[in-house]
C-alpha cells in the first residue's frame, strides 16, 4: 500500500513537471501579437460602452484612448488585420460574454467577402484575432465555423502550429510581452515601429452612392447576423466606412451596405465622401489605411457622431476615470516614444499633428518651402502658407488642436514674444568666433527649454510640449543628408537631448 | 488510428484506464472491442477481413486438434492435417493476394504478353490495400502452423483467439507475433504494474521520437529528392538515400517500440523487432536484426519447410533466394521490392560464395578481424550494401530505381554539401542540424543496444527527480521538434496583408 501511495505521488510530481515544463515552453514559443493586443480587453473588469469591429481600416484607423480622452468613453478596438466579417461575428460573439457594449460600430470594408473560410494568406492575422480569446464554447463553435476540418487544431490549440517557432528564436523571444496601450488599436503598425509613413494619395473618384453591388456575400450574410445579434441583445449598432481610396467596383460594394443598414433600419457613415475631414496627402499609410494623422482625424469624426447620435455616458468625472487616465498617460508616453523614434521629419511632423502636443519649429533653411511633401505637411499642422516668406528663417508656434502662427525673421524678434502656446523667449546663446550667431535659447515661460546647442548644419530644430501640462516631451534637430546622391531628405541629427532636470543641475 | 495522432492519444488512455478496472473475465472482451475499433477508424468495411482470416485460422486451429485427437490411423491425420493447413493458407493468402497482388498480377501478365507481342486490354481494380493485412494475415497463419507442429494448444475461446489477431498495438505494422507468445500473455491478464507502465511510457516516448521527430523529418528529404529525382542527381540522391536508411529504420523500429510500449502498459511483453541492424558487420547479421518477427517467421514457416540449409550448399542458396524474394513481395507488390528482396538474398550468397577469398585476404594483408577498424569498415560496407538496395525499396518502380541510380552515377555535384544547397530540400538548415543531432541521439541509443546495455534500465536506475526531468523533458522535445500539426510560417506571420 505505502509503495502505492508512493508512486500515485511519483506519477503526479512528473505530471506536474512536465506540464510546468510544457507551460513554459508554450509561453515561450507562441506569438505575443494577440496578447499584446487584446490581453487587455480580457483583464478589465469593468464595461465597455463602445466595441469596434472591422479590418485593418479600423485596428489602424480608430484610437479608444483619444475616445476616452476627448468624449469620456470607454471603447475597445477589437478589429483586426484581415479580420473579415464573419470572424467580426464570432469576435463579438465572444466579447459580448465579457462586457455588455452599449454600441458596436463595425466598418463594412469585408463586405465583399464571398467566403467564410480564411484563406491561407490570411491565416497568421487570424490566429491574432483567435490566439488570445479563450478557450470556451463560442470559440470551439466560431472555429468549427470558419474552418474547414484539418485546420482547425491550430486555433483550437495553436502549441500545434507555434512549436515549430524554435527556430526562430531570437533575442525578442525573451522579451516580456507587455499588452499594448491602445487598447486594441494598432495606429502606427507597430511591425515598423520607427517607419511610420505618409503616402500621398489620389482622392478616389465617388460614384453616385446609388450605385451598389448587390450580389449575396458571406459577407452579407455574417453582416445581417452581427445586426441581428446586436438588435436580439439590445445593442446599437453604427455600420462605418473608414476613409480611403477604393475603386469604383469596391465603392459598389461599399454602397450596398446602405441598403442592408436600411433593411434593418440601423444607421450607416459612410466616411468617404466628398467633403472629407481626411487629407489624401498626409493622412495614408499607404494606399489603404489610414496613418497616425488620418486615424486622429477619424477618431474625432466618429467621437462627435456617436456622442451626437447615441446615447453614451462621459465617465470622466466617474471612479473608473482614475484609471481609464492612468491608462491614457501610459498612452501618451507610448505617442511620444513613438515620435522620438521616427528618422525623417516627413514621418516626425505627420505625428506631431495630435492636438495633444503643442510645438516651436524653428526654420534655418528655406529649401523645405520648395518641397511639396513638407508644405502639405505644414498644412496639415494648421501653418497657413500664405504667412510664410519663403526666403527667411522662421518660427512655427503650432498650439494643438488649433492653427499654427508663423514668426518670419525669427532672429529680429529676439526678446520676449507672446504666442498661442505661452511667452516666448529667443536669446543668442552662443556666438562663433566671427561674431555669428551659434545657436539661439529658447524659453517658454520662463523655462530654458532646449540642453543643447544648435550644432553644426542644423536645418530645423523642434521643440514639443504636452499641451496641458506645458512639459517638454521632445527635442529634435534635423539636417538635410544626401540621399542616393541624387535627392534630399531631412533626417535626425542629433538624438533627443538630455531630460530638462538634468541640464537645469548642470 | 495512427499512433501519432491525436485520436490515439485519446483512445489509449481511455482504453488503458478500462482495462484496469473492468473485471478480469472482461478484459479481453475489452481489448478486442478496442481493437476492432482502432481498425475501424480506418476503414470500417475492411475489420470484415480480419474477422474472416479469425474464423478460418481459428477454426483450422480447433480442426488440426480434433484430427490429432481423432480415431483416425497415423497417414490419414496427416494427410487431414495437411488438408487444413493448405485450407486455411489457401483461404488467407487469397484474400491477401487479391487485396494486396491481384492488379500487380495483371499487369505483369499483361507485360509478360507484351514481350512475346501480344497486346492484351488488362484491366486495373479499385482496389484499396487494407491496412496491415501483411501482418495479421501472417500472424494469423503461424498460429495454423503452430497448432499444426503441435507446438500450442488450439485455442478454444474465439474471442480471446481473435484478440490475439487483432490485439491493437501490433495490429497494423507489427511486430509480426507468435501465437506461443501472445495468446498465452492473453490468456492471463495482468494486474496493473507500475515498473511496466513506466517502462512502456519510456518506450513509448522514444517510439515517439523516432517517428515524429526524426523519421517524419527525413522523410521531408528524401520525399522531395525522390520525388523529383530528374532535378536532384548525384549527391542530393546520395543523401536521401542515407537518409532514407535512417526514415526507414525509425519509422518501422518507431512504430514497432511504441507498439511495445502500449502492450507493455497494458501488461503484455510483445518481441522485440529491431536490434541495432545498422550495426551489423555482415548483411546475414543485418537480417538477424532487421525486422525480427518477420525475418524468423519466414525462417520458421517457409526457409525451415522448403529444406532450409539441410538440402546442400546449392538448395540452401536456393531456399533462401526464395525467401528474400517472397519477402521483398511481402513489403509491398512491386517488381521494385522484389528486387530489393533478391537483391539482399543475393548479398548473402555471394558472400558465402566468396568467403574463401575473403579469407585468404584476411590472411595475407594480416587483417586483425577483431580490430575496431576492421569491424567499421564491415559495418560500413554492411550498410552500403543494404542502403544501395534500399534505393529499390524506396524508388515508386523498378524503372525509377535504374533511373536514379544513373542519377547518382552520372551527376557529379559534390560542392552541394558544402555551399548551402543541401538545405533547400525541404529541410532548411535548423531543421538538417536537428535532424543530425537526433541521427547522434539515435546511434548513441543503438550502440548501447548493440552492446547489450539497456538505456531504459539506466535511465530507471536514476534518482526519481532525474527520471521526471528526463521523461517531461523528452516529452517536451517531441513536442517542440516533432514533425506534427502545422507548419510555421514566419515569412506569413511576418508580413500583414492588411
Amino acid at each position: 500500500m505505502k509503495k502505492g501511495i508512493k508512486n500515485i505521488i511519483s506519477t503526479i510530481l512528473c505530471c506536474l513537471i512536465l506540464l510546468l515544463m510544457f507551460a513554459a515552453s508554450w509561453k515561450f514559443l507562441m506569438r505575443k501579437g494577440s496578447y499584446i493586443k487584446n490581453d487587455d480587453f480580457y483583464s478589465y473588469e469593468g464595461n465597455y460602452d463602445v466595441l469596434f469591429l472591422g479590418t485593418s481600416h479600423v485596428v489602424m484607423g480608430v484610437s479608444p484612448m483619444e475616445l476616452w480622452n476627448d468624449y469620456g468613453i470607454t471603447s475597445y478596438n477589437l478589429a483586426n488585420h484581415g479580420q473579415w466579417i464573419p470572424i467580426d461575428y464570432w469576435v463579438l460573439k465572444n466579447a459580448l460574454e465579457y462586457t455588455k457594449p452599449k454600441l458596436v460600430v463595425l466598418d463594412i470594408r469585408a463586405i465583399d467577402i464571398a467566403n467564410n473560410k480564411v484563406s491561407p494568406e490570411h491565416v497568421a492575422q487570424t490566429h491574432e484575432s483567435f490566439d488570445r480569446m479563450p478557450l470556451s464554447k463560442t470559440k470551439i463553435s466560431a472555429i468549427y465555423d470558419l474552418f474547414p476540418a484539418g485546420e482547425r487544431m491550430e486555433y483550437l490549440f495553436n502549441y500545434s502550429i507555434y512549436h515549430t517557432r524554435w527556430k526562430e528564436i531570437d533575442e525578442s523571444f525573451w522579451d516580456k510581452a507587455e499588452p499594448s496601450t491602445e487598447k486594441g488599436a494598432n495606429i502606427d503598425n507597430s511591425d515598423n515601429f520607427d517607419q511610420t509613413k505618409i503616402y500621398p494619395l489620389k482622392p478616389p473618384k465617388l460614384l453616385d452612392k446609388s450605385e451598389m453591388n448587390l450580389e449575396e456575400t458571406f459577407g452579407k450574410e455574417y453582416l445581417r447576423k452581427i445586426i441581428e445579434l446586436c438588435q436580439k441583445e439590445n445593442i446599437e449598432i453604427l455600420l462605418t466606412s473608414l476613409p480611403y481610396a477604393p475603386n469604383a467596383g469596391y465603392q459598389m460594394w461599399l454602397n450596398s451596405a446602405q441598403d442592408i443598414a436600411d433593411a434593418y433600419d440601423v444607421p450607416y457613415l459612410d466616411m468617404i465622401v466628398e467633403d472629407t475631414f481626411v487629407n489624401y496627402n498626409t493622412d495614408f499609410f499607404d494606399e489603404d489605411h489610414l496613418n497616425s494623422s488620418g486615424s486622429r482625424k477619424a477618431t474625432e469624426f466618429l467621437g462627435e457622431y456617436i456622442t451626437s447620435h447615441f446615447d453614451l455616458k462621459d465617465w470622466r468625472d466617474s471612479e473608473i476615470a482614475s484609471q481609464w487616465n492612468q491608462d491614457y498617460r501610459e498612452y501618451s508616453d507610448y505617442k511620444v516614444e513613438w515620435m522620438k523614434s521616427q528618422k525623417n521629419l516627413d514621418a516626425y511632423l505627420m505625428l506631431l499633428a495630435d492636438k495633444n502636443f503643442n510645438a516651436v519649429i524653428e526654420i534655418y533653411n528655406t529649401r523645405i518651402w520648395k518641397d511639396k511633401h513638407y508644405r502639405n505637411l505644414f498644412e496639415n499642422l494648421g501653418v497657413d502658407l500664405n504667412q510664410v516668406t519663403e526666403d527667411t528663417d522662421c518660427i512655427v508656434i503650432r498650439e494643438g488642436g488649433k492653427s499654427a502662427d508663423v514668426i518670419n525673421n525669427f532672429h529680429d524678434s529676439e526678446g520676449v514674444t507672446e504666442t498661442s502656446i505661452g511667452q516666448l523667449c529667443l536669446f543668442i546663446e552662443e556666438m562663433d568666433e566671427e561674431n555669428q550667431v551659434k545657436s539661439y535659447g529658447v524659453y517658454l515661460d520662463d523655462e530654458k527649454r532646449y540642453t543643447a546647442g544648435l550644432g553644426e548644419n542644423v536645418d530645423l530644430r523642434i521643440l514639443v510640449t504636452e499641451k496641458d501640462s506645458l512639459e517638454t516631451k521632445d527635442q529634435v534637430t534635423f539636417s538635410y543628408t544626401v540621399k542616393k546622391q541624387k535627392a534630399y531628405e531631412l533626417t535626425l541629427t542629433a538624438i533627443n537631448g538630455a531630460p530638462i532636470e538634468e541640464s537645469i543641475e548642470e | 488510428m495512427f499512433f501519432n495522432s491525436l485520436d490515439f492519444l485519446i483512445f489509449f488512455p481511455i482504453v488503458v484506464l478500462l482495462y484496469f478496472v473492468i473485471p478480469v473475465k472482461l478484459k479481453h472482451v475489452w481489448l478486442l472491442a478496442a481493437s476492432y475499433y482502432f481498425y475501424m477508424c480506418w476503414n470500417a468495411k475492411y475489420a470484415v477481413l480480419i474477422l474472416f482470416s479469425t474464423i478460418v485460422t481459428y477454426l483450422s486451429g480447433l480442426m488440426i486438434e480434433r484430427v490429432k485427437n481423432g480415431p483416425w490411423d497415423d497417414a490419414h491425420k496427416k494427410t487431414y492435417k495437411n488438408l487444413t493447413v493448405a485450407l486455411s493458407f489457401t483461404l488467407n493468402l487469397a484474400v491477401l493476394f487479391y487485396f494486396k497482388y491481384f492488379n500487380f498480377a495483371l499487369e505483369a501478365f499483361g507485360n509478360l504478353f507484351r514481350l512475346l507481342h501480344i497486346e492484351l486490354n488488362v484491366p486495373v481494380f479499385d482496389i484499396l490495400l487494407p491496412v496491415g493485412i501483411s501482418f495479421y494475415t501472417f500472424q494469423a497463419l503461424s498460429y495454423t502452423m503452430d497448432v499444426y507442429r503441435g507446438e500450442i494448444y488450439a485455442e478454444k475461446s474465439f474471442l480471446r483467439y481473435a484478440l490475439f489477431v487483432s490485439f491493437f498495438p501490433q495490429l497494423v505494422a507489427g511486430p509480426i507475433e507468435r501465437s506461443k507468445n501472445l495468446l498465452r500473455q492473453l490468456a492471463v491478464p495482468k494486474k496493473f504494474q507500475f515498473e511496466a507502465a513506466r517502462d512502456g511510457i519510456l518506450l513509448m516516448i522514444w517510439g515517439f521520437f523516432l517517428k515524429v521527430v526524426l523519421a517524419d523529418r527525413t522523410a521531408v528529404f528524401v520525399d522531395l529528392v525522390y520525388g523529383k529525382y530528374e532535378e536532384y542527381g548525384g549527391w542530393y540522391l546520395i543523401v536521401a538515400t542515407l537518409l532514407f536508411a535512417v526514415q526507414v529504420y525509425c519509422d518501422f523500429y518507431g512504430y514497432s517500440v511504441i507498439a511495445m510500449g502500449a502492450a507493455e502498459i497494458l501488461g503484455i511483453r510483445l518481441m522485440e523487432n529491431f536490434d541495432a541492424p545498422y550495426f551489423s558487420t555482415t548483411v546475414s547479421e543485418y537480417w538477424r536484426k532487421w525486422h525480427i518477427s518477420l525475418t524468423s517467421w519466414f525462417k520458421d514457416y517457409l526457409y525451415i519447410p522448403l529444406g532450409g540449409s539441410r538440402k546442400g550448399v546449392f538448395r540452401k542458396n536456393i531456399n533462401r533466394m526464395i525467401v528474400f524474394t517472397v519477402s521483398g513481395l511481402w513489403h509491398g507488390a512491386s517488381f521494385s521490392f522484389v528486387a530489393w528482396g533478391g537483391l539482399n538474398g543475393l548479398y548473402q550468397t555471394m558472400g558465402e560464395v566468396l568467403m574463401p577469398v575473403r579469407n585468404k585476404l584476411v590472411e595475407v594483408l594480416h587483417l586483425n578481424r577483431n580490430s575496431f577498424g576492421h569491424k567499421l569498415a564491415k559495418m560500413a560496407c554492411t550498410l552500403f550494401l543494404v542502403d544501395f538496395s534500399l534505393i529499390f525499396f524506396r524508388a515508386n518502380r523498378f524503372r525509377d530505381a535504374i533511373e536514379i541510380l544513373k542519377q547518382i552515377w552520372t551527376v557529379r555535384n559534390p560542392w552541394i554539401l558544402f555551399d548551402g544547397s543541401i538545405y533547400d530540400c525541404g529541410l532548411d538548415r535548423s531543421n538538417f542540424w536537428v535532424m543530425m543531432v537526433c541521427i547522434g541521439i539515435l546511434l548513441f541509443a543503438d550502440y548501447f543496444k548493440h552492446k547489450g546495455i539497456a538505456v531504459r534500465k539506466i535511465i530507471t536506475k536514476q534518482d526519481y527527480w532525474f527520471r521526471w526531468l528526463v521523461i517531461s523533458f523528452s516529452v517536451c522535445a517531441i513536442l517542440i521538434f516533432g514533425m506534427w500539426g502545422t507548419e510555421y510560417n514566419a515569412a506569413g506571420f511576418l508580413y500583414f496583408q492588411f
